[in-house]
């Protein structure tokens, strides 16, 4: 971590890069899943309602084909960063998922339950982030493939039978659903109605994380960096 | 003899009342009759009967069959002929459409029948709700009068075209029969070649249609121009509220191809139009987009033919140029798969086997987001205890 953080309370834990990065996916996603939703809800009040706000399908598809215009252009980056920066790298390698995680599920589980178990020590991105990340960049990935090949249909018509282009249109709608679940029943539960950061935890928008919360949520982070003496000791809580 | 007879009918006083009737005008103006077609046929040219003057006080009536034979033979077998034979006294003769001692041609502009004014003729009884009431068969004022905003009264009364079908355009004139009987211009067995008397091109391309066909091996389902068309409120298909307007084609091939007794009699393929209002045409097309492919997109109208027929534009041969109109790059391999997919195994095995693997999947998914909040919450309260 970036020196200068000693005699802090906090610590930088998301650069504005990052907060950029989300913030723009947030708003796309949103975007896309509202005119999608209309779409694919297009039979009922709430449809109709939302595609004649949206100035009927043709307005529709235009303000959703620029919310994936955003999308893709920050997947793209966010790609470029891991390959080609420092602390994009970084970020990526400790994303990756490793036996341990599940391990952690098992743990957790134990724990919750009332088994006497110790609560998993987990390093700067546990078993629940990593979900997310996976499951957002899985599903988006599928939603980008599926949707260009939706936006380019003479293109791809070119190239697909019409029963590869009729399942392509139900993933699209499908996959857009297993988003919604992953970020408003998941992701949500998770930075806002946790017991552990109700009602929300602040770190999207400052970037920043207590060194308190830090040594109880990510307490294998908290001691590598205390170790480089990137940050000071017990001092601090 | 004329001026035997104008001595007292060039008299504009002389009137006639006889018991019971009102008292009436016998006078005949001579300048009327002398610019009038007659204007050289003598009096007793229509008027028989007048052996020595003066003459009886009831005369037979004006015989108008003595020249125009042929009219007179076709307005006998008409429902006007028929009804006068039965002595209704609703029913127009000769004098009603034509006029008396002032008739012209039929192509003089002054004349009550040329094609621009005629209509109006007509809806003197027809659009009158007094003479309807009596005659339980005559059809509803309403639909007579929706003549006048259809494309063919507008086109006779905004353009003046006389080219425009006016009633008697698909009606026939002297021998106008009801659209029941089977030698009326607009029986359902003879509309096409009324219609094609001018839309000769699509008669022809009609003609071939499976519809066309189906008409001629005694269906009476199958639709001619009016089914799909209508009569009397036919619309440009530019026009929104027309029933060929591309919005309002599903609705109205559905009108035959949704209904379950005709599906069923005639083994057509099941759920068309709520498969298509399903795809991604159909919702386009239901929220306003004006390119998206409607039933006559791809199947075609006029011609249109079932798939199993080569020349049919859905015919599988034929996919990727019909679907090409559109998409120029749909080719061979796109036409691989059907078109109206149903939510079934048969119809779609792969679209059906990704539909339930995602309904079994985001259900599952839900509940182990559900179940691990539940954990969670539940530990934290049993630590806090």
């Amino acid at each position: 971590m970036a020196s200068g953080e000693t005699g802090r309370t906090t610590i930088q834990r998301f650069t504005l890069n990052e907060r950029l990065q989300h913030a723009l996916l947030m708003l796309s996603t949103l975007v896309l899943l509202i005119t999608g939703f209309s779409l694919l809800f297009h039979d009922v009040w709430i449809g109709r309602w939302l595609l004649w706000l949206e100035g009927g399908v043709a307005g529709r598809g235009l303000i959703h084909r620029w919310a994936a215009g955003v999308l893709m252009a920050v997947c793209g980056y966010h790609v470029l960063s891991i390959l080609f920066t420092e602390r994009g790298h970084a970020q990526f390698m400790q994303m990756r998922p490793r036996g341990q995680d599940g391990r952690d599920l098992v743990r957790v589980m134990q724990w919750n339950l009332g088994r006497p178990v110790p609560r998993p020590a987990f390093d700067r991105f546990d078993y629940r982030q990593k979900f997310q990340y996976w499951a957002y960049g899985v599903a988006s990935a599928t939603m980008v493939l599926s949707g260009l090949a939706l936006w380019f249909a003479t293109e791809a018509m070119a190239v697909m039978p019409k029963w590869m282009f009729d399942l392509l249109a139900l993933l699209h709608g499908r996959e857009s659903v297993v988003i919604f679940l992953v970020l408003f029943l998941w992701h949500l539960y998770d930075v806002h109605f946790r017991p552990e950061v109700f009602p929300m935890d602040w770190s999207w928008i400052t970037g920043r994380i207590s060194l308190a919360d830090l040594q109880e949520r990510h307490p294998l982070e908290y001691e590598r960096l205390r170790n480089s003496g990137a940050i000071d000791g017990d001092g601090n809580r | 003899m004329d001026r035997e007879c104008l001595r007292c009918h060039g008299d504009p006083a002389l009137t006639r009342a006889q018991p019971g009737e009102r008292s009436r005008t016998m006078y005949v103006d001579r300048a009327v009759l002398a610019r009038s077609r007659h204007g050289r046929v003598a009096c007793t040219g229509c008027h028989p009967g007048i052996a020595r003057l003066p003459h009886e006080a009831k005369l037979p009536r004006p015989e108008c069959t003595t020249c125009h034979q042929r009219e007179a033979q076709a307005y006998a077998g008409s429902i006007h002929g028929r009804g006068l034979a039965k002595k209704d006294a609703d029913v127009p003769t000769c004098q009603r459409c034509h006029g008396g001692h002032d008739i012209v041609a039929v192509r003089d502009p002054a004349s009550r029948v040329q094609l621009l004014r005629q209509a109006k003729v007509c809806m003197e009884c027809h659009a009158d709700a007094r003479i309807t009431a009596r005659h339980p068969g005559m059809p509803n004022v309403l639909l007579i009068r929706a003549y006048g905003d259809s494309v063919h009264g507008q086109a006779v009364a905004k353009k003046g075209l006389a080219v425009a079908p006016t009633c008697t355009g698909c009606h026939g004139t002297h021998a106008v029969k009801p659209a029941d009987d089977p030698g009326s211009a607009v029986h359902r067995l003879n509309v096409a070649e009324t219609c094609g008397g001018c839309h000769q091109g699509i008669l022809t391309e009609y003609r071939d249609s499976i519809h066309a066909v189906a008409l001629t091996k005694g269906s009476k389902d199958a639709p001619t121009c009016t089914g799909c068309h209508g009569e009397h409120t036919i619309a440009a298909p530019t026009d929104p509220a027309s029933k060929v307007a591309p919005r309002n084609i599903p609705k109205t091939c559905g009108a035959c191809h949704a209904a379950e007794g005709i599906v069923k009699a005639y083994g057509l393929a099941t759920k068309r139009e709520q498969t298509y209002a399903d795809s991604f045409h159909g919702i386009a097309a239901k929220f306003g987009d004006r390119e998206a492919a409607n039933c006559a997109s791809c199947h075609g109208f006029h011609d249109v033919r079932p798939s199993s027929d080569p020349r049919s534009r859905v015919a599988k041969a034929n996919l990727p140029a019909t679907c090409g109109t559109c998409h120029p790059g749909a080719g061979a391999k796109f036409a691989e798969g059907r078109v109206h997919i149903e939510k079934t195994k048969e119809s779609a095995p792969g679209v059906f086997y990704v539909r339930s693997f995602y309904t079994w999947f985001i259900g599952i998914l839900m509940l182990c987001f559900l179940g691990y909040m539940a954990m969670e919450i539940y530990g934290y309260r049993r630590r806090r205890r």
